[in-house]
């Protein structure tokens, strides 16, 4: 199920909503386990097979969790129960997300002939692999008691607000709400909000952007203009910005209906001024996600030679792009931020004349560059694809300047692209800030204003995205991959 | 005094989220509260669907399909959402519109809604148009294929710019088939914009259908032929529009494109209703499922399904199918004249032609071949009449419209 699909907004979540705060109030197992149940329901909807996956997912991983409490003193059991249990979790992610990729691959360069039925990619499976691996880890470092309840574990790990698109959550950050949340209005009101943000930037911005980059991308080399070629770039890399974070703000914003705070995964990531801030950015989850549990455990940057850096470096952006999907594509894009970052840190980059505006600007542009070139990559279907698509960008295909498309897509979508690139900058923020300096400061009329003007905006947007969702206009679900 | 306290901090967004429960609530009560019947909805679709014997696993998602699709259509205010829409396109200045049965919709320069054709391989239809003459040849009865035009002009770019329409290519490629094979055809598309009429006279803004006087314009076209080339004498009377009333209803029809974008974005069409001044006597039959119903009256009662127009019926009501339509077999027995008669094998573009074409034959019997699964050759050779006419508008390659064939 989606949180962009009407049978979500008009059945599921009224209906969970209802019931969790209504004959499950007082009774905090018995809400856990009803969550627990809901976002099984919410997982089979699109998936009715692969649930069975996911509950082998949380049974096992709860023994791994028990196992490794009782014999945490033990570091030699220990580390060999954390061994088998990332064997174990990995094994399942590779068999579905990437034995075929593998296959493939043998086949095309050692010319053998194996052959392997296709094999379908759980929704949502590295989400909750990582969730699972997060768990047993979290628990072996002392950072997380143990969980004996085997339906917390299991909420944990497929709570419906996370399961499909993120963000990542870590067991020691989750552990204590679980039991010990506490709902409140407020909360509930900010989540109400939270959540109408992102369905306001999935629907409204992300899906209109992506009806021009689909557009792009699927043209041929010889159908595709230069100007569109950048129009496409520039809306794929606003779409999956205001998608993937409009997605992040409605899981946290769930989260918080039901008195769960998330940590943020964005941090406008296109205001950078360097690759390395765009990760610290974008995806934070993610990126924290391998720092702690990959990055570090091989030693981090704190090693004696540089060789040993750029490997650790150079695996754990191998492992961020494969993350995103079996292909070379992924791969190819994670391996670039692996370059740029490396020479990053060899140059000092980030700390290169600071202050100077030119400087700023050159650098900003620089990070924006590559971001832009990266989500090509990262768009494109082979490496062929990007290279083409690339080159039609930088004026090397020989095709036109300008075309049809680009004049009635830049027609059709000026204010949304306009207010993308607004909004992708921290003006909302901004605003805010200045706002309750000034409502502080005591301004009645302010505080009136925004009773008014905020609840009528958010509900406004609400219906406008609604009459798109019933309307049944482009609504692409874009983490099928990952 | 404790709902006093919980409003004086973030006033906004408790409001905000007392709206939102409000409407999402609303939503789902009016689910169940309004004419749409959810449950036979959803077990409508689930077993058109899912077969007797589907394993367990493709049952449950066959289930879930459903009770989605059944959510979709039935969603309270459905309609007012999508006026809605059409409000916030109209004011975007939108002319694209993403559309999940077309693809996209399209506003032309002339504000009129519609969707693009693809290109199409006419082969097989042609193929199939070729057999049939051959079958026809033998019972010694003439075809002529009547090519009826597309909403969009073949000269002029009435989509935006980067949009190319190929209905007008296909059907030049398909006559052209036709001209090779030495089969007759009559194309409307020649005259069809010249008559003095406008765009806008011609095809209706909110359907993809010709106007009712473009329809008959055509119709009048259509007589000439078979009067000159086919050995009919269809008399002038029945083809002067004088002896003909117009009864225009303003405001009063929102077509199928209009539907799918909101009546704030499409607006709305005036619909004219053209029937015979003259005295008419009718008995039309209408057969589907080898079940039969009879009509019996004069042109407005027995040619017109006057439901389609009766008052108090909202402009969403499909106006055009009033000339009755979308019957598997379809006959006009005329008592008021006493020779000639008509098999006309039509697209929806042929539902005003086969009631005006009634008017000034003894017989007019019209299949659809979308719904008609015998031997159209075989009927054919049984009812025996003067002419065999096709009717297809430009959008009709590739969609079935060409099985002859018994299935």
């Amino acid at each position: 199920m989606l949180f962009t699909s009407l049978i979500f907004i008009v059945c599921y979540l009224p209906v969970v909503l209802i019931l969790y705060y209504t004959v499950l109030r007082k009774h905090r197992k018995l809400q856990n386990f009803f969550l627990l149940i809901a976002s099984l329901g919410f997982y089979a909807w699109g998936e009715p097979k692969f649930v069975f996956l996911l509950m082998l997912s949380i049974s096992v991983n709860w023994i791994f969790g028990l196992a490794v409490a009782r014999h945490r003193e033990n570091t030699t059991w220990a580390k060999w129960i954390i061994f088998i249990m990332v064997a174990f979790n990995l094994s399942i992610l590779y068999v579905f997300k990437y034995l075929m990729f593998t296959i493939s691959n043998i086949n095309r360069f050692w010319g053998t002939d194996f052959t392997v039925s296709k094999i379908i990619l759980p929704i949502g499976i590295s989400f909750f692999t990582f969730h699972a691996i997060s768990y047993v880890i979290d628990i072996y470092r002392g950072k997380a008691e143990v969980q004996k309840n085997l339906f917390h574990v299991g909420l944990y790990i497929v709570f419906f607000p996370q399961l499909v698109a993120g963000p990542i959550l870590r067991y020691s950050v989750i552990a204590d709400q679980i039991m010990g949340r506490k709902e409140t209005f407020e909360d509930f009101s900010q989540g109400v909000c939270r959540f109408l943000m992102g369905f306001g930037k999935k629907i409204l911005l992300a899906n209109n952007f992506a009806l021009i980059a689909d557009t792009a991308f699927s043209l041929h080399s010889t159908e595709l203009s230069v100007s569109f070629a950048w129009l496409g770039a520039i809306a794929y890399t606003l779409q999956i910005y205001f998608d993937f974070s409009g997605y992040s703000d409605m899981a946290i914003g769930l989260g918080k209906m039901f008195g769960f705070h998330f940590p943020e995964n964005f941090n406008y990531p296109y205001v950078s001024k360097s690759t390395s801030e765009f990760w610290r950015r974008w995806h934070i989850s993610l990126g924290t996600w391998f720092r702690d549990y990959v990055y570090i455990p091989l030693g981090g940057s704190r090693v004696e030679s540089s060789g040993r850096l750029f490997f650790n470096l150079f695996v754990v952006w191998s492992l961020t792009g494969l993350w995103h999907g079996a292909s070379w594509t992924f791969l190819c894009w994670g391996l670039l931020y692996f370059v740029s970052i490396s020479l990053e840190k060899v140059t000092n980059f980030e700390k290169l004349a600071n202050g100077q505006v030119a400087v700023t600007i050159a650098k900003h542009v620089y990070t924006m560059l590559l971001v832009i070139f990266g989500w090509v990559l990262f768009r494109a279907t082979t490496i062929a694809g990007a290279v083409s698509y690339l080159k039609t960008m930088l004026f090397l295909n020989g095709a036109q300047f300008l075309d049809g498309n680009t004049l009635v897509y830049l027609a059709e979508n000026q204010l949304f692209l306009v207010l993308g690139i607004l909004f992708s900058m921290p003006i909302a923020k901004a605003f805010s800030i200045w706002y309750e300096d000034k409502r502080s400061s005591g301004s009645p009329i302010l505080t009136v204003a925004k009773m008014i003007v905020y609840p009528s905006t958010l509900l406004f947007l609400f219906f406008i995205a609604m009459s798109y969702i019933v309307k049944g206009s482009y609504n692409p679900f874009i983490y099928f991959n990952f | 005094m404790e709902l006093k306290k919980i409003f004086t901090t973030y006033k906004a967004e408790k409001i905000t989220a007392i709206a939102f429960l409000v409407v999402i609530f609303g939503m789902l009560a009016g689910l169940f509260l309004t004419d749409h019947n959810i449950k036979e909805d959803f077990l409508k679709d689930y077993r058109t669907t899912i077969l007797p014997g589907t394993p367990i696993i493709e049952r449950i998602a066959g289930a879930i399909d459903s009770l989605e699709l059944t959510i979709d259509s039935d969603t309270y205010k459905r309609e007012d959402y999508i006026d809605f829409y059409g409000w916030v396109q109209k004011y975007l200045g939108k002319r694209v519109m993403v559309d999940i049965g077309y693809g996209e919709l399209y506003k032309t320069k002339y504000g009129q809604i519609t969707y693009a054709v693809p290109k199409q391989d006419v082969s097989e239809e042609l193929e199939s148009i070729y057999q049939l003459k051959k079958e026809l040849d033998n019972y010694d009865i003439p075809l002529l294929y009547v090519q009826a035009p597309f909403k969009l002009t073949p000269e002029e770019q009435q989509l935006p710019e980067n949009v190319k329409d190929y209905a007008n290519e296909n059907a030049d490629r398909f006559l052209k088939g036709l001209d090779a094979a030495k089969i007759d055809y009559l194309d409307l598309r020649e005259n069809y914009w010249s008559k003095g009429m406008t765009q806008n006279q011609l095809f209706f803004n909110t359907d993809h259908h010709w106007t009712i006087n473009g329809a008959f314009q055509s119709y009048q076209e259509i007589v000439d032929t078979l009067n000159g080339e086919y050995g009919f004498r269809i008399d002038e009377r029945y083809t002067d529009l004088n002896n003909f009333n117009q009864e225009v209803f303003q405001d009063y029809y929102l077509g199928s494109m209009g539907r799918r974008v909101g009546e704030p974005y499409a607006g709305i069409d005036d619909f004219t209703l053209i029937t015979p001044k003259f005295e008419t006597n009718y008995t039309v039959y209408e057969r589907d499922y080898g079940a039969e119903k009879i009509f019996e009256g004069d042109f407005r009662e027995a040619v017109l399904t006057k439901a389609y127009l009766a008052e108090g019926t909202p402009p969403e009501t499909n106006r055009y199918a009033v000339y009755h339509g979308d019957n598997a077999e379809l006959q006009f027995v005329n008592h008021k004249v006493q020779r000639s008669k008509i098999l006309l094998i039509k697209d929806s573009f042929g539902l005003p032609i086969y009631s005006f074409l009634s008017t000034g034959v003894n017989e007019v019997t019209a299949l659809d071949v979308r719904l008609f699964k015998d031997s159209v050759a075989e009927y054919a050779e049984k009812y025996d009449p003067d002419v065999v006419i096709i009717l297809y508008n430009g959008d009709c390659f590739g969609d079935h419209m060409f099985r002859f064939k018994s299935r």
